[in-house]
């Protein structure tokens, strides 16, 4: 299937191991990415404090890209960008004057229809009988704690896609490549995200409370579909395992656990680009 | 202790929010599920539901000038849960807003303010956010040169730190996108 690409910013940073494992899968599971000819910044969780304006008409203009090019699909693998594309096309299309306003900010059309996937609802509805055909790997009795973050599942009234309180996207993802999941509390519990830089000791304990809880519920590993999530779960845990005495406990993306189930070389999957990575070669490699 | 309205011009706190972030805060009947729910409640000056009750009895200057507002991390729990439908985030976003126009920000708050300074800086000029001048522009705004200095050279061998921005092929798009609405408090 063919469908619309909305990268993100972080895929060519950050996320660059995310960005690796999505290019290594997509192509065995019969999905073509298109990325959006020019596609800009969402504005993140930055612009919707500056001008409500400014925070929709940013996703706004990605979108219209993407219908100019003849796209009513789009894959977003980030869930901030997902959050931020979802929800402004739900506003401009409940509002005739906001779409007006947005159509002149951004000068181009904007489409009436527009469908947005993240990953593991990609996978849910498009992939599944070729992971569970593709499996080459068992990971025996190792469980993994699916976490989702905040902004998959949230407004519960904007994103109807899954449960907002106790989402089952990737645990049926885990299940079809018969990896078990654990039962756990903060698989929505936001981890801090955009105050990574501004005001570290608070990501330190979101995202300190989401490990211990995941090591608590039995999880061996944490998977997970966020750049920023991973990013403070991984790139920060040194430190919060030194703060608060968490374990250490390897944290991939969806992509790259599917990647590596279906026997893809890790090399391929950006393990190496990992910040936590002793339980991750134990475990993983 | 309220403030009075003295001239028939000045709207009333609940318009003034309503109009801002198209939220009517009277709906709220205070049942507390939004603080209880709220990741960032513990670093709260106001809780959630404080804020909303301080704007109903229209002491929003209170509001305005709170660390509180800058602390929302927009997860959307609050609302989520809310079983009036109130998008305290929402309201979050217009209090920051209108902090910034009245120049009320809490002194503490303002490296958070920068922060999100730094970062739609970056994407007004290149269209996208580029880690590296992200990081440098922050520091320079908040004066905060040492943290994360470990981190960097760790991220750069691992190929998670591009030295060289990128842009979009339109960026002219983008700044007619920040200029026209840069002078709104909307």
């Amino acid at each position: 299937m063919d469908i619309a690409y909305f990268p993100g910013c972080s895929m060519h940073g950050t996320a660059s191991d995310f960005d690796m494992s999505l290019k290594a899968v997509m192509p065995e599971l019969g999905i073509t990415l298109h990325e959006i000819p020019d596609w800009n910044c969402c504005g993140a969780s930055s612009a919707h404090g500056r001008s409500h304006a400014l925070s929709i008409a940013l996703p706004a203009r990605s979108i219209a890209l993407a219908a100019k090019n003849n796209m009513n699909t789009m894959f977003v693998p980030c869930a901030a960008c997902y959050n931020r594309l979802v929800g402004s096309h739900y506003e401009i299309s409940n509002s005739p004057d906001l779409k007006k306003e947005i159509e002149g900010l951004i000068e181009m059309p904007y489409p009436d229809k527009m469908e947005f996937f993240h990953l593991s609802q990609l996978f849910d509805k498009f992939a599944l009988e070729k992971i569970k055909s593709g499996v080459k790997r068992s990971l025996k009795d190792i469980k993994g704690a699916c976490y989702y973050g905040c902004l998959l599942t949230r407004p519960k009234n904007i994103i109807t896609y899954d449960d907002h309180e106790q989402p089952q996207s990737m645990e049926r993802v885990l299940n079809a490549m018969n990896v078990k999941s654990v039962k756990w509390g903060l698989a929505t519990e936001c981890c801090g995200a955009s105050f990574s830089l501004s005001e570290t000791d608070v990501v330190y304990k979101l995202t300190g409370d989401i490990i211990a809880n995941a090591q608590k519920s039995g999880a061996d590993f944490i998977v997970t579909s966020c750049p920023l999530c991973h990013s403070n779960l991984d790139m920060r845990q040194a430190k919060i395992m030194k703060l608060y005495k968490t374990k250490e406990i390897p944290v991939l993306y969806l992509s790259q656990l599917v990647g590596y189930m279906l026997g893809f070389p890790h090399k391929q999957l950006g393990f190496s680009k990992h910040f936590t990575t002793k339980k991750l070669k134990e475990l993983f490699i | 202790m309220g403030h009075h309205n003295h001239s028939k011009d000045k709207k009333d706190t609940r318009t003034i929010i309503e109009e801002l972030s198209h939220e009517n805060i009277l709906k709220c009947y205070q049942c507390g599920k939004c603080t209880a729910g709220c990741p960032m409640a513990f670093k709260m000056d106001i809780h959630p539901h404080q804020i909303i009750r301080s704007l109903q009895m229209e002491s929003l200057d209170e509001v305005l000038k709170s660390q509180a507002i800058w602390y929302c991390s927009g997860c959307q729990t609050c609302y989520t849960r809310c079983p009036q439908e109130v998008s305290i985030a929402k309201v979050m976003d217009a209090l920051c807003r209108l902090s910034v126009d009245q120049k009320k920000v809490n002194k503490k708050s303002l490296k958070i303010k920068k922060f999100h300074d730094s970062f739609l800086n970056g994407i007004k000029w290149t269209g996208l956010s580029n880690e590296v001048a992200l990081v440098a522009d922050y520091k320079l705004r908040s004066k905060n040169f040492f943290q994360d200095v470990l981190l960097a050279p760790v991220m750069f061998f691992k190929g998670k730190l591009k030295l060289f921005p990128r842009f979009i092929k339109n960026t002219k798009a983008m700044k007619k996108i920040f200029n026209k609405t840069r002078e709104e408090v909307r």
